[in-house]
């Protein structure tokens, strides 16, 4: 009697141990990927080269200027390369995309759930991270990511504004730094492979110098994106206008 | 009246040469309108009736979540409801994607849909199945997928999020490329669930109208009758503005199906209304100015033909001097020798109309009877794999008027000259 009222009280206490193993703060986690990616106190700007492999299509590659400013929710985005693209832009403002075109010079909207000049990128992968906001933690565990101790956690979302309802995140344990991410449709298929190799850091925030976006359901289709020339300097209001990316096609 | 009758009868008779000569002109220019306006009166109907069987309707209205509200009041003028459910995206197979519409039909509700469809592989029976989709030939050869094997479709919900789903490829029919009409095909049930609505729900709601004359002005009644109860798009869509998703993808006819514009801010559901009519734009454009062409050929003919008779008239005065001047000796007034000439180029005029109609008669019934299945650019065009030929009665008892009223025209002046002639002058004459 005594063995199994010790044995009861073993596997007790090693069930409690168990569960008072604390569960990070998931909340605080997503919270503190999307303060390190966005940048509340300075504007930012790179160029950026995207080369978007497909094995139909095969590669093409396409010079981006970036400029970002997180506090206004406004980014611009105009096409340097190639030749038959250049000054195509992208600006964000007051809830709208638009899309400009040179050869017709007009505006007409577009969505941050649409891909990126035919690449693999969403354009909402170039705004601020909102995850704290779109997603709630549903699953949790700790793993390893090649040499980075990382939790993967599964997100659902938390509204029907986002354009992936289920994510699957990799973030590392010790700075929350976001290094890849798995986006899945509403049907739990896996849609797309997001990795985040590189950091840089500028200001209080980490931005992710080199991305690749792999589509998962097409079979052979892949983005990679690298960043240079990066900057938090102040940018001109100007830049955030309609005027401008006319402009810069003059 | 009768005299004058049997005696034009008579010369046209005695003349045959000439008479067939000129009513065979007339016969030809009667035949060549005829057919062209019977073959574009036809080619309306069947286009007509092929893309409302494709559409599934003459009158539509699309938004998300459209109720029975706004129909109710139309109940004279609407013979039969159609649901539909349409999605835009990629189908993927392997390394291959291209971006194609879905349409998500209630095969126990449109129960003929088949009939508008030309397979050439795969079996309506097949298609009917859960998580099958039937698709252009076109698309399955650009995808390079065969029959029985299963293909991706990223879409988007009717609330923006992605979604993905898997169809078995069960039919491949001919299709309409080049109206940008490349849909493909899947049970309502299949593509509600990929779009995140009930398996009741439809974003299309069509009507089949009792008389399609009234296409316009149900329309206009139906418009008014929605936008007094939910947010609808203007029926003409201009501006530099476009809706998401809109831009570069959906192409052609189609176009007019897709999502309401924006040009404004609304909340909630956003409908549209667009008639058959108004997707057919294209296509009756193109009818019509085949017909304008048509009549214009037909009017240069008529030009040419109206120059013979007149030629053949002359002459016939010249022929027939003498015999008008014995004829004013008996007794014959300048009215009737006038009334002879002119019954008889009507004469001739009418026959030869008559000969041409029955000429276009059988040449309708022989090319209406050849079989083009083998041409899928016509395929859209054809009824039943054959061209369809509509003659209107209207329209060919008006040419026919207009063909013996000009050939009595073009006889006025020479039948006026032999009438002027004085009996003496008349008999003296020598040719």
């Amino acid at each position: 009697m005594k063995k199994y009222l010790l044995t009861a009280a073993v596997f007790f206490a090693a069930v409690c141990m168990g569960f008072s193993e604390t569960a990070p703060d998931f909340t605080e986690i997503l919270e503190k990927i999307d303060f390190q990616s966005t940048f509340e106190k300075y504007d930012f700007s790179s160029k950026m080269t995207m080369i978007s492999e497909d094995s139909e299509e095969g590669v093409e590659k396409l010079a981006v200027y970036q400029f970002r400013r997180d506090r206004e929710d406004k980014f611009v985005m105009i096409i340097e390369q190639p030749e038959v693209q250049k000054g195509q832009g992208y600006l964000r403002y007051e809830d709208n995309l638009w899309f400009y075109d040179p050869e017709s010079r007009k505006f007409s909207h577009s969505s941050m759930k649409e891909n990126f000049s035919g690449t693999d990128a969403k354009n909402s992968d170039f705004q601020k991270s909102s995850l704290a906001e779109d997603y709630a933690v549903e699953t949790w565990k700790e793993d390893k990511l090649g040499s980075y101790s990382v939790y993967v956690l599964e997100l659902e979302a938390l509204h029907n504004e986002v354009t992936y309802p289920k994510k699957k995140i990799w973030v590392t344990r010790e700075d929350s730094l976001l290094l890849k991410t798995e986006d899945y449709s509403l049907t739990g298929r896996l849609m797309r492979t997001s990795l985040f190799p590189k950091y840089a850091k500028l200001g209080d925030s980490m931005i992710p110098v080199s991305m690749i976006f792999v589509d998962e359901l097409v079979e052979g289709r892949k983005t990679q994106i690298s960043l240079k020339d990066l900057s938090i300097s102040p940018l001109a209001d100007s830049i955030f206008t309609k005027a401008y990316i006319e402009k810069v096609n003059k | 009246m009768k005299e004058w009758i049997k005696i034009a009868l008579r010369n046209t008779v005695r003349q045959k040469k000439r008479s067939i000569m000129l009513g065979g002109a007339i016969a030809f220019g009667f035949f060549i309108i005829t057919l062209l306006n019977a073959f574009t009166s036809g080619l309306a109907v069947s286009v007509e009736e092929n893309f409302s069987g494709i559409l599934g309707g003459h009158i539509f209205i699309s938004g998300e979540e459209v109720s029975d509200r706004g129909s109710k009041e139309f109940n004279e003028e609407i013979a039969e409801i159609v649901r539909r459910s349409r999605m835009s995206g990629d189908l993927i197979f392997g390394p291959k994607s291209t971006m194609t519409m879905i349409s998500g039909i209630d095969y126990s509700e449109e129960t003929d849909f088949f009939s508008n469809l030309e397979f050439t592989e795969g079996s309506p029976i097949d298609a009917m199945k859960h998580g099958s989709v039937i698709l252009p030939v076109k698309t399955a050869e650009k995808l390079n997928v065969q029959i029985g094997e299963s293909l991706l479709y990223n879409t988007t919900t009717v609330t923006g999020q992605k979604n993905v789903g898997e169809f078995v490829l069960r039919g491949l029919f001919k299709g309409q490329e080049s109206f940008g009409m490349s849909s493909g095909y899947a049970a309502i049930e299949d593509v509600n669930e990929l779009i995140g609505l009930p398996k009741e729900g439809f974003t299309n709601y069509n009507m089949y109208l009792f008389d399609i004359e009234l296409m316009d002005r149900t329309a206009d009644a139906l418009y008014a009758a929605v936008a007094g109860k939910a947010p609808v798009s203007p029926r003409e869509n201009e501006g530099e503005d476009q809706r998401p998703g809109e831009r570069g993808t959906m192409g052609g006819m189609f176009q007019n199906l897709s999502l309401p514009k924006a040009e404004e801010p609304w909340e909630d559901t956003k409908y549209t209304l667009v008639t058959l009519n108004e997707m057919m734009s294209q296509v009756t454009t193109m009818i019509s100015t085949l017909k304008t062409v048509s009549f214009s050929v037909f009017l240069i003919l008529l030009l040419i033909i109206m120059v013979g008779i007149l030629n053949t008239f002359r002459m016939v005065l010249i022929e027939r001097t003498n015999e008008i001047g014995t004829m004013r000796s008996i007794g014959v007034q300048k009215q009737g020798i006038m009334s002879i000439f002119l019954w008889e180029a009507g004469i001739i005029g009418f026959i030869g109309a008559l000969t041409g109609f029955i000429l276009a008669v059988i040449g309708i019934l022989i090319l209406g009877n050849i079989s083009l299945t083998g041409v899928p650019a016509l395929t859209f065009f054809l009824r039943e794999g054959k061209l369809f030929f509509s003659l209107v009665p209207f329209e060919v008892i008006g040419t026919m008027v207009l063909v013996a009223a000009l050939s009595v025209l073009s006889a006025l002046l020479p039948a006026r000259a032999a009438a002027k002639l004085k009996p003496v002058d008349a008999l003296r004459a020598e040719y």
